[in-house]
């Protein structure tokens, strides 16, 4: 045994005069400025509790991992801090996670899944899980306690806000109540104020539908009416008021949303130069319809705005067996796809398509459920629902339509992060009546498809969140003598751009 | 005073290549009326109008010969100025109520018949009203009310007071006196008409005749209005005479060319 080994293991250290230098070459502790050392001292303080935790955190879980087949069993779940849900409500969305277990891992994994169910609802703004020994006098060894330390949010929210939508702005105020009867109902209230849509409210009351393990069922029940302001296009303005009840279900494809759906519907407040077409149309409609919508959307915010795959596909059935005055059967589907083409620049294609197929006897369809098309939110370079048939200044809507749009977007020379991007567009699309009196549905749409209008132009892009503002420049290449067409600059705001 | 931006030239130059194609007019269906066409409300199980007015322009032009198509499937919403009738013309022009009798070339009224008619307005719609179908709970709100104070002079108090801590709604209608004025009204016309077969003793039919006959037809279609007119059988006799000129034009259901 050396000196120096018989120097550690012989008696106390040696005592050192006070303030004395205690720090190792490999320190580097300088040694001039105060301010330095102890900036240095503070960075050594943090160094040290980093690699102290993260060593807790490699024991830790060198110690689950180490006892993941260890015999435990989950004996009781509490859950503090929910002072407004109801304790039926906490044990149906839990019962399902405690089925058979008998190693820590299935402890271990049920809790994960309670805790995920608890956050789905949206009643919490955290949950915080404990294990614990269980206490209770019948507990066997190895048995444990859950704790969930949860926070509610806040019963009551209230907003005014202004917003930018599909092409108009709005301002609104929402009323919000969580936790309504104690499990995770939400009853929310909204009045708007906008631009085209001159007035609207709408009340709806939703709450979750547990079924199983997993919280991915909602039923909804909406009441809402709304005041659109359509002089600028077709003379007139309408009213709608209605009902409408839903369950929506997320599934790992995408979500999908039952409804039915009763509405009133008024044409109402005609302009003196109001067409005969539109006069015609101009009385109160009701429909009574069910739907079926699916989404998939997995696209993702980047600086070039959204990029990946939407899809969304509807079918609406009103009229025959349900009543109301619309008898139609509609369906629809939105397809889009953005993804980087070639360093600083992005490639969007988006499609629509649409058929309202007539089911009255009269084989008409109501202006009310027609498609529009036109704008700078759906073909560009066309005035706001300028495609199809018209009548003097009205457009009168179609029930077969398609538009396709391809947009290449790309960075502003030298400031790639900027928000504001160049860009190249092509759209096309066609809007139709059906006439099934004179040509069957197959010649219809092969002719529809056959024959679209298109424009083409440049313009910017400003990407703020979900929102999107263009400004472009763009002509018509080819267009029918009823299309109102915009030759030069068009601005457009919105959410969803073809 | 408006400052007009104008394209410049050379731009207005290239804007005029486009579009590059043109294709036909996408075709769409716009109603059209070979023969003037009359819109007016429908009635249940009858080519005559439920409405007073629109029963009037039907039996006006019925009257002085003027055979138009019906259309009973548009509502007041659609009219010109929310007011059926209208009339369609061939070439597209939409005529107001007030319009249709200059159209059919109906002889100027004359102040005696003006005063007839507002006598009608104010003796006879009421009572009209007093027994028209109720249709919903917004009867009791602006809408009617607001009828009753256009017929009555002076207009009618509301149904809530001044104590009352309801929000003011509903008509307090003295319905008495609309019934007795009511009987006065078809006293005064029985008189008038005499043994004359047109209104004002004219050779032929006039507007006033049209309206008149549009009251009573609608008056009697109402039980409790009935039995005081039958107590006119002159009235009764003259209604069921313009009547039967009425239906004796030919009238044809319109369908609309695309």
């Amino acid at each position: 045994m050396d000196d120096d080994d018989e120097n550690l293991l012989s008696g106390p250290a040696p005592l050192r005069a006070p303030l004395a230098n205690t720090s190792s070459p490999r320190d580097a502790e300088p040694e001039d400025d105060i301010e330095v050392l102890l900036r240095w001292q503070e960075d050594r303080m943090k160094r040290r509790l980093a690699g102290e935790y993260e060593s807790a955190v490699v024991r830790i879980a060198e110690l689950v991992n180490g006892n993941l087949d260890a015999p435990a069993r989950i004996s009781a779940v509490r859950v503090l801090g929910a002072t407004t849900t109801r304790p039926g409500f906490l044990h149906a969305l839990i019962a399902p996670h405690l089925g058979e277990q008998a190693t820590f891992g299935d402890a271990l994994h049920a809790t994960r899944g309670i805790v995920e169910s608890l956050a789905r609802t949206d009643a919490f703004t955290g949950v915080a899980p404990t294990l614990a020994l269980a206490t209770s006098p019948l507990a066997k060894p190895g048995d444990l306690d859950v704790l969930l330390h949860v926070r509610e949010h806040s019963r009551f929210y209230f907003r005014t806000a202004t917003e930018l939508g599909d092409g108009e702005g709005s301002a609104s105020a929402t009323g919000r109540i969580r936790n309504v009867f104690g499990g995770a109902e939400t009853l929310a209230a909204s009045v708007s104020f906008g631009t085209k849509t001159r007035h609207s409210f709408t009340a709806t009351f939703a709450a979750p539908i547990v079924t199983g393990k997993h919280l991915n069922t909602r039923a909804e029940l909406q009441v809402y009416g709304s005041h659109l302001d359509n002089e600028s296009w077709a003379s007139s303005s309408e009213e709608i008021e209605g009902v409408k009840t839903a369950i929506r279900r997320d599934t790992p494809w995408g979500t999908h949303e039952f409804a039915y759906e009763l509405a009133q519907r008024h044409i109402c407040g005609l302009l003196p130069s109001a067409s005969l077409s539109m006069r015609e149309q101009a009385r109160d409609t009701t429909k009574s319809a069910l739907s079926h919508t699916f989404v998939h959307d997995s696209r993702v915010e980047s600086s070039a705005g959204r990029l990946g795959p939407y899809l969304k596909l509807s079918q609406e059935l009103a009229g025959v067996a349900l009543g109301g005055d619309a008898a139609h059967l509609k369906g629809e589907a939105h397809a889009s796809f953005s993804g980087r083409f070639f360093p600083g620049t992005t490639l969007s294609l988006s499609t629509r398509a649409g058929l309202l197929y007539p089911l009255a006897p009269s084989r008409q369809t109501l202006f009310s459920d027609r498609f529009q098309l036109g704008g700078p939110l759906s073909v560009r370079s066309m005035r706001w629902n300028g495609l199809g048939a018209r009548d003097g200044p009205d457009s009168l809507g179609g029930d077969l339509y398609w538009a396709a749009g391809v947009s290449l977007i790309g960075d502003i020379p030298r400031k790639p992060h900027w928000p504001l991007k160049t860009h190249a567009w092509v759209n096309a699309g066609r809007l139709d009546g059906l006439d099934l009196a004179r040509r069957p549905l197959a010649d219809q749409i092969r002719a529809t498809l056959a024959s679209p209008s298109v424009t083409a132009g440049v313009g910017l892009i400003f990407n703020h969140g979900l929102a999107r503002a263009e400004i472009n420049f763009g002509v018509p290449l080819v267009a029918a003598k009823s299309d109102r067409v915009v030759k030069g600059l068009q601005v457009g705001v919105g959410l969803e751009f073809l | 005073m408006s400052a007009k931006i104008s394209t410049p030239r050379r731009l207005a130059a290239f804007y005029s290549h486009f579009p590059l194609k043109t294709l036909p007019e996408v075709e769409g269906r716009r109603p059209s009326a070979a023969t003037p066409t009359l819109w007016i409300q429908p009635a249940p199980s009858s080519p005559l109008s439920a409405d007073v007015d629109c029963l009037a322009a039907q039996a006006l032009l019925a009257l002085l010969g003027k055979h138009v198509a019906l259309r009973t499937d548009l509502t007041a919403q659609g009219a010109v100025d929310g007011r059926l009738p209208n009339l369609q013309l061939p070439d597209g022009q939409l005529l107001p109520a007030h319009a249709i009798a200059n159209w059919a070339g109906a002889p100027a009224e004359v102040d005696e018949a003006r005063a007839w008619v507002s006598l009608l307005r104010s003796s006879i719609r009421p009572a009209l009203l007093l027994h028209a179908p109720r249709q919903s709970l917004l009867d009791w709100s602006r809408g009617k009310r607001d009828e009753w104070r256009a017929l009555l002079s002076p207009p009618p108090p509301p149904a809530t007071g001044l104590g009352s801590p309801l929000p003011v709604f509903g008509t307090r209608v003295d319905v008495e006196g609309v019934r007795h004025q009511f009987a006065a009204a078809l006293h005064a016309l029985a008189d008038r008409l005499g043994r004359d077969q047109w209104f004002l003793g004219a050779s032929s039919p006039t507007a006033l005749d049209a309206t008149v006959f549009a009251y009573l037809h609608c008056a009697m279609k109402v039980p409790e209005l009935r039995a005081s007119i039958d107590a006119f059988p002159a009235l009764v006799k003259w209604e069921q005479h313009v009547r039967a000129k009425v239906l004796d034009v030919k009238h044809q259901q319109s369908g609309y060319d695309v």
